[in-house]
C-alpha cells in the first residue's frame, strides 16, 4: 500500500526544491545510508525536469496551481531493506494560501488528499516570514535575527501606502496576506487535521538554512522565530509526533554561490546540508522521510 | 444486486471560517472538553477587547503564565482584532476598533495547555460583546436576559475604565455603571451564588501615574463588596494594563485563574459529558500551576 504524505508551505517555501534534491539522492546513492529508490516509476518526467535545474543550481521554479503533480518513490530503508511506495504531490504554494487561507474551501482533489494524508512535511522558509509586530512594541520580530527578504512582493505591496503616510488617513484593511507567517501554519494545520482520518508524523523543514545567521537547532529556531507554531506543535505532540530539520537543498544561493558552490562539490549530494537537533550536519535529506516513514530511531 | 446510483463528484468542500463562535456553534467544545466560558461585561471603550487581545498576543511571543498555545478555532477572528495594533495596518499609533454590536455573543476560543503537563488542556472561550449591548441591559431586563451566556459564565468580568476613573468629572459614571451591571444581572437572575465574579479596573498605568485614585478604588471595593458579594459565589478585584505591551500589568494572573478556576459549586449537569475525568483534570490543572508558580 503506498503511503500518502503532503507537502504543505506557503509560496516560495523549497518544497519543489527538496522534492527534487531528494530525489537526485535516492537515484544516485551517493549518501551512505540513505534512503534509495527501489526501482523508477513509469511515469517520472515532472521530477527528472526538476532535478536537471537543481544540478544546474537553477531556481526549480514555481509549481504550478492549474494541477497536482504527484510524484511516487518507491524507497528502501538501508537499516531493514524495508520498502514503501510513497507518494509526494507537489502542491504550489498559492493553493494553501489562496484557496485554503484566503478562500476557506477545499476543492475535492486537494480534500481527497488531505483525508488520507498519514505524513506531513511542513516547510518554512525563514526568508519569508512575517512576524506580529506591534506598532507599540519596541525591539518586535521586524528587528529579529532572521534576515527579511526583499522578495516578500505582496506583502511590500500592501504595506507600501504606510511607507509614505505620514497620517491616519490611509489604514491598511485586513486581509489574510496580512496574518502572520506562524498563525498561517497553524491555521493551516488545523484545518487539515480536521479533515484527515489518520493521526499523522509532521516533519518541520526549515528551508534555506544556510542563510540562519546564528547558530541554532531547527527545533531552537522555531521556538524563537515562530513560537506559536511551535507551542502549537508541542502542545499536540500526543496527536502528531513532530521533528524539525533545517535544510539546505543547494547548500548556499544557487544565484550569488554559483561557482563556489559547483566547484566545491564534486558530487551535488554534498552541497546538501541537513541540520538536526541532534548530531553533526550531514548531506542526507532523505532523513525527514526516514523519520517520518521508516521510523528510523537512530534518525 | 442493488444498484446504487453514480455519485456526483462534489464540489468545493467550505472550510471553517476562522471567524468567532456563536454560543451554539460552540457548543461543540463546551460538550466534548474542558472548558471555561469568560464573560467580558462593561461600557464602550473599558478596554475589555484591548484585554483580549493582549491575551492572544503574549501566546503569539510565547509561552505565557505558565501555559502554552495549543489551538483555536477562532484565528481570524483574533487576526481581525488585533490587526490595528500591528505594524502592519499600517496606522502610526495602535487603535482598538471598538466592537460593532450585533444581536450574537461572539466568542474566541484559545486551547490553553499547562507548561508542566501535557495532558493539562482546557478551551476557554471568551466573548467580544460591544459595550452597547452591556449599556443596554443596564436599561433594560428584557435586555441583560439576551445575554444567556452570564447564566453559563464561569467567569463574570466587569470592567470599570481606569482611564475615566482617572477623569474627575467621569469617575461616578464608571462607578455608577459597574454597580447598575452587577445589580441588574443579580436581579434578573442571570448572577447567582454559583457565580464567580471579577472587577477589573482596566488602564491600570493610567491609574498608577494619577494621585489619590487609590481612594476611590479603595471605595468602590468596600462599596460593590458590601452591596453584592453575599449574591454571587465570589467576588474579586483586580486591577490590569494590556498597555504597554510588553510591561502589560496583570494579564498573566488573568488567564491563569481563568483557566484553572470554574463556577462557584458548578451543577453536576453543566459539567461537560468528561466530567468525571475533566474535574480531576481541573483539579491538576490548578494544582499544577499553583506550585509551578
Amino acid at each position: 500500500m503506498d503511503i500518502k504524505n503532503i507537502v504543505i508551505g506557503l509560496p516560495e517555501t523549497g518544497k519543489t526544491t527538496f522534492l527534487a534534491a531528494l530525489w537526485h539522492v535516492v537515484t544516485s546513492r551517493e549518501i551512505s545510508g540513505s534512503l534509495t529508490l527501489n526501482e523508477y516509476p513509469p511515469e517520472r518526467g515532472y521530477i527528472e525536469k526538476l532535478v536537471r535545474k537543481w544540478l544546474d543550481l537553477e531556481s526549480v521554479g514555481r509549481t504550478s496551481q492549474e494541477s497536482i503533480n504527484q510524484i511516487v518513490m518507491k524507497l528502501t530503508s538501508p537499516a531493514d531493506n524495508a520498502t514503501e511506495e510513497i507518494v509526494f504531490p507537489d502542491v504550489s504554494g498559492e493553493l494553501y494560501r489562496d484557496e485554503i487561507l484566503k478562500g476557506r474551501i477545499c476543492s475535492p482533489a486537494s480534500y481527497a488528499l488531505f483525508q488520507k494524508a498519514s505524513n506531513i512535511l511542513l516547510f518554512v522558509n525563514p526568508n519569508r516570514i512575517q512576524g506580529p509586530d506591534r506598532i507599540d512594541e519596541v525591539g518586535s520580530k521586524g528587528s529579529s535575527s532572521t534576515p527579511k527578504s526583499s522578495s516578500l512582493a505582496e506583502l511590500d505591496a500592501l504595506l507600501a501606502p504606510s511607507a509614505n503616510a505620514a497620517t491616519e488617513s490611509t489604514p491598511i484593511p485586513w486581509e489574510p496576506d496580512l496574518v502572520p507567517t506562524q498563525v498561517k501554519m497553524v491555521e493551516l494545520l488545523q484545518l487539515i487535521a480536521s479533515i484527515c482520518e489518520n493521526k499523522f508524523g509532521i516533519a518541520v523543514v526549515v528551508s534555506a538554512w544556510d542563510r540562519i545567521p546564528q547558530p541554532c537547532t531547527p527545533s531552537e529556531w522555531l521556538r524563537k522565530e515562530l513560537p506559536l507554531l511551535h507551542q502549537f506543535l508541542m502542545a499536540n505532540s500526543g496527536e502528531y509526533r513532530c521533528k524539525f530539520f533545517g535544510v539546505s537543498a543547494f547548500g548556499g544561493d544557487p544565484e550569488k554561490d554559483v561557482s563556489a558552490l559547483g566547484r566545491k562539490h564534486t558530487r551535488p549530494s554534498d552541497r546538501i546540508i541537513v541540520h538536526e537537533d541532534h548530531g553533526t550536519p550531514h548531506h542526507d535529506i532523505t532523513a525527514p522521510i526516514r523519520w517520518l516513514i521508516f521510523k528510523d530511531a537512530a534518525n | 444486486m442493488e444498484e446504487t446510483e453514480p455519485q456526483e463528484a462534489p464540489n468545493e468542500i467550505e472550510l471553517p471560517s476562522g471567524l468567532e463562535l456563536t454560543p451554539e456553534s460552540a457548543s461543540t467544545i463546551t460538550r466534548s472538553r474542558l472548558s471555561r466560558i469568560i464573560v467580558l461585561a462593561g461600557a464602550s471603550e473599558s478596554g475589555k477587547t484591548t484585554m483580549l487581545t493582549a491575551i492572544y498576543e503574549k501566546f503569539c511571543r510565547g509561552t505565557f503564565a505558565g501555559l502554552r498555545f495549543a489551538g483555536s478555532d477562532t484565528l481570524w477572528a483574533w487576526e481581525q482584532i488585533c490587526h490595528p495594533l500591528r505594524k502592519s495596518s499600517g496606522r502610526s499609533s495602535p487603535k482598538t476598533e471598538r466592537t460593532k454590536r450585533t444581536d450574537e455573543q461572539p466568542l474566541l476560543h484559545l486551547r490553553l495547555q499547562s507548561e508542566l503537563a501535557v495532558d493539562q488542556t482546557v478551551d476557554v472561550l471568551m466573548t467580544d460583546i460591544s459595550g452597547e449591548r452591556f449599556e443596554a441591559a443596564i436599561e433594560s431586563t428584557d435586555e441583560c436576559k439576551k445575554l444567556t451566556l452570564v447564566r453559563r459564565a464561569d467567569h463574570f468580568i466587569v470592567c470599570l475604565d481606569g482611564e475615566r476613573l482617572c477623569n474627575d468629572r467621569l469617575r461616578h459614571n464608571v462607578r455608577a455603571e459597574g454597580r447598575a451591571t452587577l445589580r441588574v444581572f443579580i436581579e434578573a437572575g442571570m448572577l447567582d451564588k454559583a457565580s464567580s465574579v471579577m472587577v477589573l479596573f482596566t488602564k491600570a498605568d493610567l491609574l498608577r501615574k494619577t494621585p489619590n485614585v487609590d481612594s476611590l478604588i479603595s471605595e468602590i471595593e468596600a462599596e460593590y463588596t458590601d452591596k453584592f458579594q453575599s449574591a454571587v459565589g465570589a467576588l474579586r478585584f483586580q486591577a490590569v494594563a494590556a498597555y504597554p505591551f510588553q510591561t502589560a500589568i496583570g494579564v498573566d494572573d488573568l488567564i491563569r485563574r481563568w483557566t484553572s478556576e470554574t463556577r462557584v459549586g458548578r451543577h453536576v449537569e453543566e459539567v461537560p459529558e468528561t466530567s468525571t475525568v475533566g474535574e480531576r483534570q481541573m483539579d491538576r490543572f490548578r494544582d499544577t500551576l499553583t506550585n509551578g508558580h
